[in-house]
């Protein structure tokens, strides 16, 4: 499995770092690629992450399926919610996914907006084209 | 003129299924139309002699020049012109029925060829939907509040399951794949993340759904919520991988629960770029699950390739001696 170079890992760290520094309601984030390989991580907890990393890349495929589907455009954002806490997921341009995770239900605006931005802040940091890819044929 | 009719005495549910797939699915092979008679007098008994009471049967009438008796054996039997050796084997039985049905055809010269051509013209892919039907109506009487059938399309990477489901679909297939970061980019250029669904439209509004998994095996999870619910399960297995039988042996695991009161059949696909394992191969370690499941080569691309795999699965669905339960239902 190749690894991230350099400069992509570096962008991923401290745009990962910010977004915790900047939302205290973010307990997990992860970028993952869109087939479900973990790339990068921080948290404030001890959260499996490989898995939530495909399970994702997943949610995030049908998400863009069921989008398209409906002819409502592309997904910008998923959200799962529970008594306990949100997860989002969020492209990242085309070729990575962002999520998520709180557990202050009162925060999703919060989260919804720093998650947008820091999906936007590494996107500028790559160098990638951020047209959203449609998952359906 | 009617086809060929075959009873059985003796042989197994796996060779009786055998049987019966071949009549279905490998009828263009066939130079002669077949099909089983459970009860009343068939055109030929196949008697499996170990089996005392089959043994017995064919003492009786095995001096009567109807029906034709064939002796299933696992050792050769001089003098007897009709012998089929044991264990049945597709390769085997094929030839088999065709030297028997021309032999007959000799005898009986009302037996025409063209005619039985003619039966085989019948468009497979509705024959299919018709009896996938008939299976949906049993099981909706079975189940009540099951409304709509489900299958299940699971496999290696690049076996083929998408190009499978969007071979034989009544509608455009629904996708999830996205580009391949991995090593799967030097087998293709995009992968499936979440789902493939596709739909066969059986009549009466009954549909038959068909969800397709994600090959890698992080996915896995995918696979454990898309077959709850699932009537039976297609495996394909392509031939370049290291070791295709281990693959069998992993998905004949992870579905373990759905295919112990269910259904699989296996495809092998690529066997052009890889052939071996051959199929025998297959057929082989298949025997170690104690299942009448049947392994096919397949070509997705090719409907008739798919419909013979469905096909197939229908066949174990019918003959079912107790309705095969529903994965995730009580």
């Amino acid at each position: 499995m190749p690894l991230p170079d350099d400069h992509e890992a570096a962008v991923f760290a401290r745009e990962l770092d910010q977004y915790l520094a900047n939302c205290e309601a973010v307990t997990l984030a992860i970028v993952t690629t869109p087939d479900g390989r973990l790339r990068a991580q921080r948290q404030r907890g001890a959260y499996e992450t490989d898995l939530t990393a495909v399970m994702g890349s997943s949610l995030m495929a049908l998400g863009d399926t069921i989008l398209a589907e409906l002819r409502l455009g592309a997904c910008d954002t998923v959200i799962a919610e529970s008594a306990q806490g949100l997860v989002l997921f969020n492209h990242i341009a085309s070729a990575f996914v962002l999520v998520s995770m709180t557990q202050s239900k009162s925060s999703l605006g919060s989260l919804l907006s720093w998650a947008r931005r820091t999906a936007d802040d590494i996107a500028q940091g790559l160098p990638l084209d951020k047209t959203v890819q449609s998952t359906s044929a | 003129m009617e086809p060929l009719t075959l009873s059985t005495e003796g042989m197994t549910d796996a060779e009786q299924m055998l049987l019966s797939m071949i009549f279905s699915f490998a009828s263009d092979q066939l130079t002669h139309s077949w099909t089983i008679r459970q009860g009343g007098r068939a055109d030929v008994v196949i008697y499996d002699i170990a089996n005392p009471r089959a043994r017995l049967a064919w003492e009786r009438s095995r001096t009567a020049p109807h029906p034709v008796s064939v002796v299933l054996s696992e050792d050769p039997i001089p003098d007897l012109p009709w012998v089929l050796h044991k264990p049945v084997r597709t390769q085997r039985l094929i030839p088999f029925l065709n030297g028997l049905s021309d032999w007959m055809t000799q005898q009986s010269p009302t037996a025409s060829a063209a005619s039985a051509r003619e039966l085989r013209q019948d468009d497979p892919f509705s024959t299919l939907k018709q009896r996938l039907g008939a299976v949906a109506s049993a099981r909706l009487a079975q189940e009540g509040a099951l409304q709509d059938l489900k299958l299940l399309i699971s496999g290696s990477v690049a076996a083929g399951k998408s190009t499978a489901i969007r071979t034989i679909s009544d509608i455009p297939p629904i996708n999830t794949d996205v580009p391949a970061t991995d090593s799967v980019s030097i087998l293709k250029t995009r992968t499936t993340v979440a789902l493939d669904y596709g739909e066969l439209t059986l009549g009466d509004g009954k549909k038959l759904r068909l969800y397709g998994t994600p090959g890698q095996r992080r996915y896995d999870f995918m696979s454990k919520i898309l077959c709850r619910g699932a009537l039976g399960l297609v495996v394909l297995i392509d031939n370049r991988v290291d070791n295709p039988l281990a693959e069998l042996d992993y998905y004949a695991s992870i579905f373990r629960d759905l295919v112990t009161d269910s259904a699989m059949v296996v495809g092998v696909t690529h066997r052009d770029q890889a052939p071996e394992p051959g199929l025998d191969r297959y057929e082989r370690r298949l025997q170690t699950f104690h299942k009448p499941w049947p392994v096919f080569p397949v070509d997705p691309r090719k409907k008739s390739d798919v419909i013979a795999l469905f096909d197939a699965l229908v066949t174990m669905l019918e003959h079912a001696r107790r309705p095969y339960a529903v994965a995730g239902r009580p």
